[in-house]
């Protein structure tokens, strides 16, 4: 039971993490230089349209009546509209946050699958030529541009192969004849759910550049960590025991070591999934994905206040969502870890 | 450490041989974009023609910007690329070159009374909506005044009609308020689309957002991706009928990123596209026999506003100087190359209005100092500052040439870059706090010369784009008189815009740098395409073939 209390507890905790975010979105959202009633009304307003969208937006009253207003409306599950686009920001969200999630959860699946192994078998041969090639291709991991590595990939594979598309989730053909039909927005599960099996070979094809672009940084994150904390781990004495007892070496890595070695990688990969959900910008932009990150760029270039800051609410119940469940897989995983 | 030293070499070396295969070949064009670093070379790559690969019938339409609002009584931005094709107005505004400035559209002819007070339109026969109801003088008189009710967007374009009479199904008559050139209000490419009552009464706003449609067009909205596809369909019972050749399907495909549209137009998976980084534009048009370059004067200007109560720009003598003080041809041949043409007035080459005649002011900073001297400030002396809307690179490279100008006249110029909602905003505030020089972009919304000549420099109570906070009961008169024989006698008002036009460069309220001219890029099988800039950017797809 001493989970529950926790749980409890860090979800109290991240009520006033919410609020405090709110209010200070809210807050440099509106008292940055701007009309919001004028871009409700479009390009060229007249004053009486834009004096009729004030009172309509009740931008007239004051500061802390319209954050209660926005604040009640999103209780009952209002997010409010968009100030450019007049459109529900929850049918915004819908479209374009399962897009940045299949992308970035992908990208997550890419570099655990490439880079924990690499870490590990790099730990484990220091000082041989493929750990030093390992930790070259970690560094060139964190270190490369996203934007230049996802040019050179289009120009690659897109422009001089003909191997993969340039971007966006799927192929004008197949939105054509043979659409996804969506449930939950995110392709490849949906034309599983389907059954619409040209559409996930399709969806597949489309996820690959992107998702390895974004995939680079954890990948690089994954085996400096991996690595680090396995070079601790093998130096241990119960690893000695392992190897005395004659355990295969692939056991004592992948197993014994591995177990515990694995959570500060998970968490530093927590942490990158989060920031990826509107950190991926460039490469959203780049392979014409529509994800959070784009939309929230938008948002802030055109001072939308309430995209602004419902998006920026999303991702901190992310980020606590993520950090709880991270305390949570730790505690699991290392006994000496104590939930207080 | 000697280990480590090797790694670092290879390293280093790696990097530079990598940089080295991008580098290598013709050497490439920089473009003034944050992610535009590498300039995909012209691929030689066999390509499938679009024949070859099965749509033919498709039109693919790469767009560099979202669809923010596609209701038709609210869309007031480049969702008019698509309103275009699927919705239409009474009227039609000709390209520039026509004999005509209008032609019929929905409305087969219209007449007006003498002082333009009132208008009759009469309706196209035997047209239908896409949801099948008939197109008849209530859905005019529904469409125009819902979206006048809505107001949001364009909405005020229908100000003057005060009342909407359907005399029969096929009759509507408007009585304004006051005289203005209804047949031109109803041409507009923005918030004069007509769509049906029931569908708009029925579904909502809201059903047209998410991505439908109930218009006359010629296509219908199919399926909508937002942020990344819009596909429309024929719309089989189309009034204008269909011939062969013509597209089955429409498909506007959204990406942000200027390179990956120029690659899109390459590879040939899009016929059509605008917006890629100028300098590779003329690569392309030097380079490429498939693709062909299509550039032609919009309707839009770049102004730099004067502002006319604070000194010293209170002073004629001044602002004229100023007016002398840019180097125009220099700018444009240097900077802009074919994507600008100096302005002559205020009203963009090509629209009607636009005077040929007009005075032009030339780069001749003698003539500054002369004018500077004549105002008590033979050596400068003061400071300016000019705001612009930040991140466009054209725009900030014109401050920091202006600069270097005006310096030689001893003024010092501030080129201060902001948010479009804080530099309107500083403008709108006290004109004696506010910027010296305001720069920026205006395009009408149907086509007038009042746009210009009204929403910049008529005397304003609260000021709104009047930004150089001119007040000249004289021009006042002139341009609303103008406004209300524009219904009735087009070569008149012309004239009196002209006129009008004059005295604005007398009194120099403002620098007209130039007119923008757009470019647009389609594959070379892609036949019938003509530009027209009432509606900016639009393909009108109906009229197109695809003939390689």
């Amino acid at each position: 039971m001493r989970w529950l209390g926790y749980v409890v507890r860090r979800l109290l905790m991240a009520v006033l993490v919410l609020v405090s975010v709110s209010i200070v979105t809210f807050v440099i959202a509106r008292v940055i230089p701007s009309d919001p009633a004028a871009a409700w009304v479009g390009p060229h307003p007249t004053p009486a349209q834009i004096a009729k969208a004030r009172e309509e937006l009740a931008l007239d009253r004051p500061l802390y009546e319209q954050y209660l207003r926005y604040v009640t409306a999103l209780l009952r599950g209002d997010f409010g509209t968009s100030v450019k686009s007049h459109q529900p920001i929850s049918r915004d969200l819908r479209n374009y946050l399962p897009a940045t999630m299949e992308l970035v959860l992908a990208a997550m699946l890419v570099a655990v699958v490439v880079g924990v192994p690499l870490g590990v078998l790099s730990g484990a041969r220091k000082g041989s030529l493929f750990d030093h090639l390992t930790r070259l291709a970690s560094v060139a991991g964190v270190s490369v541009p996203t934007f230049w590595l996802a040019l050179l990939l289009q120009l690659l594979f897109f422009a001089k192969l003909r191997l993969l598309p340039l971007g966006s989730r799927i192929s004008n053909e197949l939105a054509l004849y043979n659409p996804i039909r969506q449930i939950t927005g995110m392709y490849t599960l949906d034309s599983i759910l389907t059954g619409n099996w040209a559409g996930l070979r399709d969806t597949l094809v489309h996820l690959i550049l992107p998702a390895l672009t974004l995939a680079t940084y954890p990948i690089g994150l994954a085996i400096r960590m991996t690595r680090s904390t396995m070079l601790e781990v093998l130096s241990e004495r119960y690893i000695l025991a392992a190897r005395a007892a004659g355990i295969s070496e692939r056991a004592i890595l992948f197993v014994l070591a591995l177990k515990n070695a694995i959570i500060p990688t998970i968490t530093v990969l927590g942490l990158s999934f989060v920031y990826s959900l509107t950190g991926a910008m460039l490469v959203e932009v780049i392979f014409s994905w529509p994800g959070l990150g784009t939309y929230l760029t938008d948002a802030v270039l055109n001072i939308d206040f309430p995209v602004i800051v419902t998006v920026t609410l999303v991702v901190t119940v992310f980020y606590v969502v993520v950090n709880l469940i991270l305390d949570l897989v730790q505690a699991a995983l290392d006994p000496r870890v104590t939930l207080r | 450490m000697r280990a480590n030293r090797t790694l670092y070499l290879a390293v280093a070396l790696s990097l530079v041989a990598l940089l080295t295969v991008q580098c290598t070949g013709k050497p490439q064009p920089t473009a003034p974009s944050v992610t535009s670093a590498p300039v995909a070379q012209p691929t030689v790559a066999e390509q499938p023609t679009a024949a070859e690969s099965g749509r033919a019938g498709i039109f693919v339409y790469a767009h560099g910007t979202q669809f923010p609002d596609l209701d038709p009584a609210k869309s007031y931005s480049n969702d008019s690329v698509v309103m275009s094709n699927c919705y239409e107005t009474l009227t039609f505004y000709n390209p520039p070159g026509s004999e005509e400035i209008l032609s019929p559209k929905l409305a087969t002819s219209w007449e007006a009374n003498e002082d333009a007070t009132e208008w009759v339109f009469h309706l196209r026969q035997g047209v239908k909506f896409h949801d099948g109801e008939p197109f008849n003088a209530e859905a005019v008189r529904f469409s125009i005044s819902n979206t006048k009710a809505l107001g949001i967007g364009a909405a005020y374009i229908w100000d003057p009609v005060e009342e909407m009479e359907v005399i029969d199904d096929y009759t509507i008559k408007f009585k304004l308020s006051y005289p203005a050139p209804l047949d031109l209000i109803a041409s507009s490419g923005y918030a004069a689309w007509i769509y049906s009552p029931k569908s708009y009464q029925e579904k909502g706003s809201d059903w047209f957002q998410q991505g439908h449609c109930a218009g006359t067009g010629p296509y219908i909205i199919e399926s909508y991706e937002p942020g990344s596809r819009l596909v429309m369909t024929r719309n089989e019972s189309y009034w204008g009928g269909w011939r062969p050749g013509q597209f089955e399907k429409v498909v506007f495909e959204i990406s942000q990123d200027p390179v990956v549209l120029q690659q899109k137009i390459e590879a040939g998976t899009a016929d059509f596209t605008y917006g890629i980084p100028p300098d590779n534009e003329e690569v392309i048009r030097n380079t490429r026999k498939d693709i062909v370059v299509y550039t032609n004067p919009s309707f839009q200007n770049l102004v730099g506003l004067l502002n006319t109560r604070k000194p010293p720009l209170d002073n004629v003598k001044v602002r004229q100087a100023l007016c002398y003080s840019f180097p125009y041809e220099q700018f444009i041949s240097a900077v802009m190359g074919e994507r600008a043409t100096q302005a002559r007035g205020v009203v963009p080459v090509g629209m009607w209005g636009h005077g040929d005649d007009l005075f032009q002011y030339t780069y001749d900073l003698e003539k500054a100092k002369q004018l500077l001297a004549e105002a008590g400030y033979p050596n400068g002396g003061f400071k300016l500052t000019m705001t612009y809307s930040s991140g466009d690179m054209d725009e900030q490279q014109l401050g920091e040439v202006w600069k270097a100008e005006l310096a030689k006249l001893g003024i010092d110029l501030e080129v201060q870059g902001m948010n479009w909602d804080a530099q309107w905003q500083l403008g709108k505030s006290d004109p004696l706090k506010a910027q010296d020089i305001f720069v920026m972009y205006w395009w009408p919304d149907y086509i007038s010369p009042y746009s210009f000549l009204y929403s910049m420099f008529h005397s304003e109570d609260e000021i709104l784009f009047n930004l150089c906070y001119y007040s000249n009961p004289e021009y006042d008169r002139l341009i609303d008189e103008a406004n209300e024989v524009a219904g009735t006698d087009r070569e008149k008002a012309a004239q009196m815009f002209i006129d009008a036009q004059k005295i604005l460069l007398d009194d120099a309220v403002s620098l007209f740098f130039y007119d923008v001219s757009n470019t647009h890029l389609a594959r070379a099988d892609i036949k019938g395409y003509v530009d027209n800039p009432a509606y900016p950017h639009v393909v009108f797809v109906y009229d197109l073939t695809r003939e390689p």
